[in-house]
């Protein structure tokens, strides 16, 4: 009856319990859920164009089984044990945050962090996704998150998606190395999350590479099938779409190639910077970049002399 | 009397002040840092170091070192206690890896944030014993386990953890952590904990049959090497001949995989030859990913990743890795050559 009121009221929501519902006894946790990003995740999705080029009726085993976290306080401590432990643990995490688009929980565990946890399980030897991302339990899930892109703006935004300011991102900035000095020292901790902000415009840099040929393609109408004669992008209509919020259905080869390349591969280089994956940032990512790149040109020449001879 | 107690008295007197001015240092150490980086005094509190009086000046000597060096503590200052490791550790190639990262040319294709980032995580292993067993705990059973290795031993240009985690070794070692039962990494990598991580192998990462320094080892060196570990560690568990067997059909695997590798290498010779691809094309080992053409990248897949998935996945004995990630990527890698060398003369024919 807390929660679920009565059969009447369950029915109707398909037991569903909303985190206000939730919060009329953890008033803490809802407000300063309320203050991350997970609070916004459902509204995001519905208006990205990605989200919106899938079938209606296959959404829901898709980006919403994630993204309704927004809705449900249950995604991490699983009704109706509610159980804390399993909040805590890393997989209460890496059920969504995990795949080729965002392999955090990969990253994680080929880390020395993620390394030394799965031994010791002991907080106190090794950080969790929680001792850093909700320290002291906070359900602000955007805490120390200093550094753009963020979701698919390409800087740090609140959640109004303005962005924060460079003393916002400062003092973000702080709030994270605070954690990061519980065990390491200050200096190693800086230079090692301003090492990852390097790492990240380079990756950032080397995905601008692979725009260049497919614009050039676009210029001279090689794109097939053309911008004129696909279906409109949901959210952009009909001007070429080169990262976010880039689709991966009805775009031409060389568009795909790139789709991987910003989509699974840069997102590698620059989160697994910062989680301190080698394997994530540099195998996974920065070379797979480097050889969609190769890809990406050749296909481009392809098509250019492809046109010189339909000249001829 | 008095005077002939004068000079013992003195020494008593600077010992004893040695080993108070001794404590008065570590408490310099702790009056920060047991607040300032709590956790790595709470690693090093609960350690058999802190326990044997091993402490911050024993390997850090002082502040002002420590800050020079940014707190690393080279393997021979390790070594100075653990002394018959650091000379096994020696012996392995985890004490060249700095070295061989520098000689490499793709390391210095990467501009320094990206090495740092990159391939230093891994490869200053030569430079630190904590990759392993982690400051400043250092216990000695986190690393044991398959996870201290799979931090770096993970991943595209070496999926070992991968490898082993599919095959029947690392599976009932997943459920049943019991080394008797069957075997960690360190088992038959680090056999009775020698840090000599050389130990039993025979080839380099690129298959060569060289020691640590390059040189190559002849047929019955080879054997001897393999030997090593096949009686020491494999004959704990399994028949001889069967043992043999398998380390045989791993060879075969080798060869087979590295002849997909020459006829690929053949056809984009050709295409040099014939002036469709420019002179010079560096294929292999000193390969870079920034390569100019694509059928170059098709290459660099097959040597770097799909024949490397062959041959260790087969000496690690997964056969998901051997065959699918391995063998059957790279004779669809030899597909994509030989149809884009195809392609390539099309093109170039009808010009």
């Amino acid at each position: 009856m807390t929660c679920h009121i009565d059969h009447q009221a369950a029915s109707e929501q398909k037991a569903m319990v909303f985190p206000e519902k939730c919060g009329e006894c953890h008033k803490k946790q809802l407000s300063e859920f309320q203050k991350g990003r997970h609070s916004i995740a459902f509204d995001r999705m519905r208006i990205q164009g990605e989200y919106l080029a899938i079938p209606r009726e296959i959404r829901g085993a898709f980006c919403e089984r994630c993204h309704s976290i927004q809705k449900r306080c249950n995604s991490c401590h699983g009704s109706h044990k509610f159980s804390l432990k399993e909040a805590r643990d890393p997989d209460a995490c890496g059920s969504c945050h995990l795949g080729p688009d965002h392999p955090h929980k990969e990253m994680y565990e080929t880390s020395l962090h993620g390394t030394i946890y799965k031994i010791t399980e002991n907080p106190e030897r090794a950080p969790r996704c929680i001792t850093c991302h909700m320290p002291n339990g906070t359900h602000d899930s955007s805490f120390g998150i200093a550094r753009g892109p963020a979701g698919t703006r390409p800087e740090v935004v609140d959640l109004k998606e303005v962005p924060i300011s460079k003393e916002g991102e400062q003092s973000r900035r702080e709030e994270m190395l605070k954690v990061c000095t519980g065990c390491h020292s200050r200096r190693f901790a800086q230079e090692q999350l301003e090492n990852a902000d390097r790492v990240k415009e380079e990756g950032f840099r080397l995905m601008e590479r692979g725009k260049e040929p497919i614009k050039e393609i676009e210029k001279e109408g090689l794109l097939y099938p053309s911008l004129s004669a696909r279906m409109p992008h949901p959210t952009e209509g009909r001007t070429l779409v080169l990262a976010d919020p880039q689709l991966y259905v009805g775009t031409s080869y060389i568009e795909r190639l790139f789709f991987t390349m910003f989509k699974f591969h840069n997102i590698r280089v620059w989160k697994s910077g910062y989680h301190f994956s080698p394997s994530y940032t540099h195998g996974y990512g920065w070379t797979e970049m480097q050889l969609d790149l190769i890809d990406i040109k050749e296909e481009a020449n392809k098509l250019k002399e492809m046109l010189k001879k339909m000249k001829k | 009397m008095l005077r002939k107690l004068i000079f013992p008295s003195i020494i008593l007197s600077l010992l004893f002040s040695y080993h108070v001015w001794s404590e008065e240092k570590i408490g310099d150490c702790l009056s920060c840092h047991q607040k300032e980086t709590r956790g790595i005094f709470q690693a090093w509190v609960n350690s058999k170091h802190a326990q044997k009086g091993v402490d911050c000046i024993t390997c850090h000597k002082n502040h002002e070192e420590a800050r020079a060096k940014k707190a690393a503590v080279e393997p021979q200052v390790c070594g100075q206690c653990h002394q018959e490791k650091f000379r096994q550790f020696l012996q392995g190639r985890h004490s060249l890896s700095r070295i061989r990262m520098k000689e490499h040319p793709q390391y210095q294709a990467l501009p320094d944030p990206l090495r740092k980032a990159f391939c230093e995580r891994c490869h200053l292993i030569q430079d630190r014993c904590n990759s392993c067993h982690t400051s400043h705990a250092f216990n000695r059973e986190e690393a044991k386990e398959p996870e201290a290795c799979k931090k770096c031993h993970t991943g595209l240009a070496g999926p070992h953890d991968e490898m082993y985690a599919s095959s029947l070794h690392g599976t009932i070692y997943a459920v049943d952590k019991n080394a008797v039962r069957a075997p960690s990494c360190a088992s038959c990598h680090m056999h009775r904990g020698t840090h000599n991580v050389s130990f039993g192998v025979v080839y380099d990462s690129w298959g060569n049959p060289v020691n640590k320094d390059g040189k190559l080892l002849s047929k019955e060196e080879q054997e001897e090497v393999r030997k090593g570990m096949v009686k020491e560690v494999c004959f704990q568990c399994h028949i001889k001949s069967l043992t043999l067997e398998r380390f045989e059909l791993a060879d075969t695997v080798k060869q087979r995989a590295k002849a997909l590798l020459d006829e690929a290498e053949k056809v984009i010779r050709e295409l040099e030859q014939e002036g469709i691809l420019p002179k010079g094309v560096v294929l292999g080992r000193n390969q870079l990913y920034q390569g100019p053409s694509r059928i170059e990248a098709i290459y660099y897949r097959m040597s770097q990743f799909q024949n490397v998935y062959t041959w260790k996945g087969a000496y690690h004995f997964s056969a998901d890795f051997a065959h699918w990630y391995g063998w059957a990527h790279l004779q669809m890698s030899l597909v994509e050559i030989k149809d884009e060398a195809r392609k390539l003369r099309e093109l170039k024919s009808k010009k």
